[in-house]
């Protein structure tokens, strides 16, 4: 028992999501078994009934702040842990249902449920750093599981995580993948889009959707350009854009600029 | 009866499932008096954003219902576009979407069996905690789910929102050395099935039956997945078009039988009497 007292404690908290980036965690199934030999995973509800009391040396939040309880809760998942880990999209930039952000929510309640009063939420879905400090913000919609062990194992190691913060272009190079953009005329994001999935889509002769958010310093408006070149009218160029990192504030500018023209 | 001391079970949080919920329950002596399940997973509405989008953004965004299960939504997504343009498909996407949907049902399934609901069973708090004095049952869910993630990562990309699926077939599909080098894990894989299936079947469960309405897919030659008819063990037999005119859907305060296992849209859906419409 003295010994486990002694292990990092990591807690999983859900907010508005899918569940798939704390999934990840589960999907590492070579790693499982080994990370829960180095650390003692004290709240993790998806995978766990024992929800051990914090304070907790990490927390790895998943999912946007779409309701006042949530925006209430979030506030004491702060208190509870020494370092917080935003994880994903929703998370990271509010997701696919930041949707909303761009309508009205109270047409969107009416039209899907069918007794809208049981219905409780905000106009805004927003990432979790709009309301607390955020010490690390692992992006994609999903995450990638191995940068998540990567960054856990950095945190506990008191390193600097090695994620890169360059495009999805340099992982196509990598592959050495001709460029679909270029060689086929497929508009593609991943210029303006943050590394991580491994140019995936590019590798399955497919536009980069932009799943993993913004670069470091993405040139939105000539991505902009380039799809008009390629033949995307100003709405596909706003619908690309705004999908499950809409609200992350480089796309979000892109998106209203092309709707503005 | 008079006399006997109420009991509540109260749990706030629900541990295991996909979705949020907690459960209510009130007894007296033996007899559950009420019962309360609130869902408290917030909204996301995908019905109402999904207008206006072009239908190739369909599968790829209505994935995102659900980490666990995205194949599940992207295929019905591809299924209604399909349906509504006349698209036919070939026989060989038809197979893959097959095998595709397999390595997400064993992904799934094994997460399912071994890692939420038998801690429940043989008295653990979680999969990891059972693998103390269970190590070689949990090794073997987690290899199991492993060879499931690789069907669905050959095929789809990645494991959790595959990218692969598209309305008319897939983006790119594998060689067939590629499939071949799945036969030996799936060998494997057909064992620790069958193992699973007697494992789960010594486990003790609850003498409790309910009067349910069981709903699913039915096809007359194969076991059915992406195609058949919406069928209940008290006579519906539909056309999966007819589904809106026999299903409601209701969110609801009432305590009803709901699978929060794919709660992330929660709705209580209930087949509608059909001596009532």
């Amino acid at each position: 028992m003295s010994s486990e007292k002694h292990k990092p404690r990591i807690g999983v908290f859900k907010f508005a999501s899918c569940d798939g980036c704390q999934l990840s965690l589960l999907d590492a199934e070579d790693e499982l078994l080994g990370v829960a030999g180095a650390v003692e995973i004290s709240y993790f509800p998806e995978a766990s009934s024992a929800m051990l009391k914090g304070p907790y040396d990490i927390g790895l939040v998943e999912g946007s702040i779409t309701t006042h309880h949530d925006a209430q809760h979030i506030q004491e998942v702060r208190r509870q842990c020494k370092t917080l880990i935003t994880i994903g999209a929703c998370a990271t930039a509010g997701g696919i249902q930041a949707l909303r952000n761009w309508k009205d929510v109270d047409e969107f309640i009416r039209i899907v449920y069918a007794t809208p009063q049981f219905i409780s939420t905000l106009k805004l879905s927003t990432p979790i750093a709009e309301h607390v400090p955020v010490d690390f913000e692992l992006r994609g919609c999903p995450i990638n599981k191995h940068q998540l062990l990567e960054l856990i194992t950095a945190t506990l190691a008191g390193r600097k995580p090695n994620v890169p913060s360059y495009s999805v272009c340099i992982e196509c190079k990598r592959k050495a993948n001709v460029c679909i953009a270029v060689a086929r005329g497929i508009p593609c994001l991943g210029p303006v889009t943050q590394a991580g999935c491994g140019a995936l889509c590019p590798s399955y002769d497919r536009g980069c959707y932009g799943c993993y958010g913004p670069m470091e310093t993405p040139n939105t408006s000539s991505m902009t350009a380039q799809f008009r070149i390629l033949g995307q009218a100003d709405s596909q160029v706003a619908r690309a854009f705004r999908s499950f990192n809409a609200w992350a504030w480089q796309f979000r500018k892109a998106s209203e600029e092309c709707e503005r023209t | 009866m008079t006399g006997r001391v109420a009991k509540t079970i109260r749990v706030d949080t629900l541990a295991r499932v996909e979705g949020e919920g907690s459960l209510y329950i009130k007894l007296v002596g033996e007899r559950v008096a009420d019962v309360k399940l609130k869902i408290y997973e917030p909204p996301r509405f995908f019905e109402a954003f999904l207008r206006g989008r072009h239908f190739s953004e369909a599968p790829d965004i209505t994935a995102r219902i659900c980490g666990i299960c995205p194949i599940a939504y992207q295929m019905s997504a591809v299924h209604a576009i399909e349906r509504a343009l006349g698209i036919q498909i070939s026989p060989e996407v038809r197979l893959l979407r097959r095998l595709f949907y397999c390595g997400e049902w064993i992904e799934s399934h094994t997460l399912h069996v071994y890692m939420l609901h038998a801690p429940d069973f043989l008295g653990y708090p979680d999969a990891i905690a059972m693998a103390k004095d269970h190590r070689a049952v949990v090794e073997k869910a987690l290899r199991l789910k492993k060879i499931g993630n690789r069907i669905v990562q050959l095929l789809g990309g990645r494991e959790i929102h595959p990218i692969s699926a598209a309305v008319g077939g897939f983006y790119k599909v594998p060689s067939k050395q590629q499939l071949r080098d799945l036969v030996a894990d799936l060998e494997w894989a057909l064992e620790a099935s069958l193992e699973t299936v007697r494992w789960t079947a010594a486990l003790e469960f609850p003498n409790f039956e309910q009067d349910y309405e069981f709903v699913a897919l039915r096809h007359p030659d194969e076991y059915p997945f992406n195609e058949g008819r919406v069928v209940s063990n008290r006579g519906l037999d539909i056309d999966t078009a007819e589904y809106e005119d026999h299903f409601v859907s209701c969110t609801s305060s009432i305590p009803t039988p709901c699978n929060l296992w794919c709660g992330a849209e929660v709705r209580i859906w209930s087949v509608r009497s059909r001596a009532s419409t």
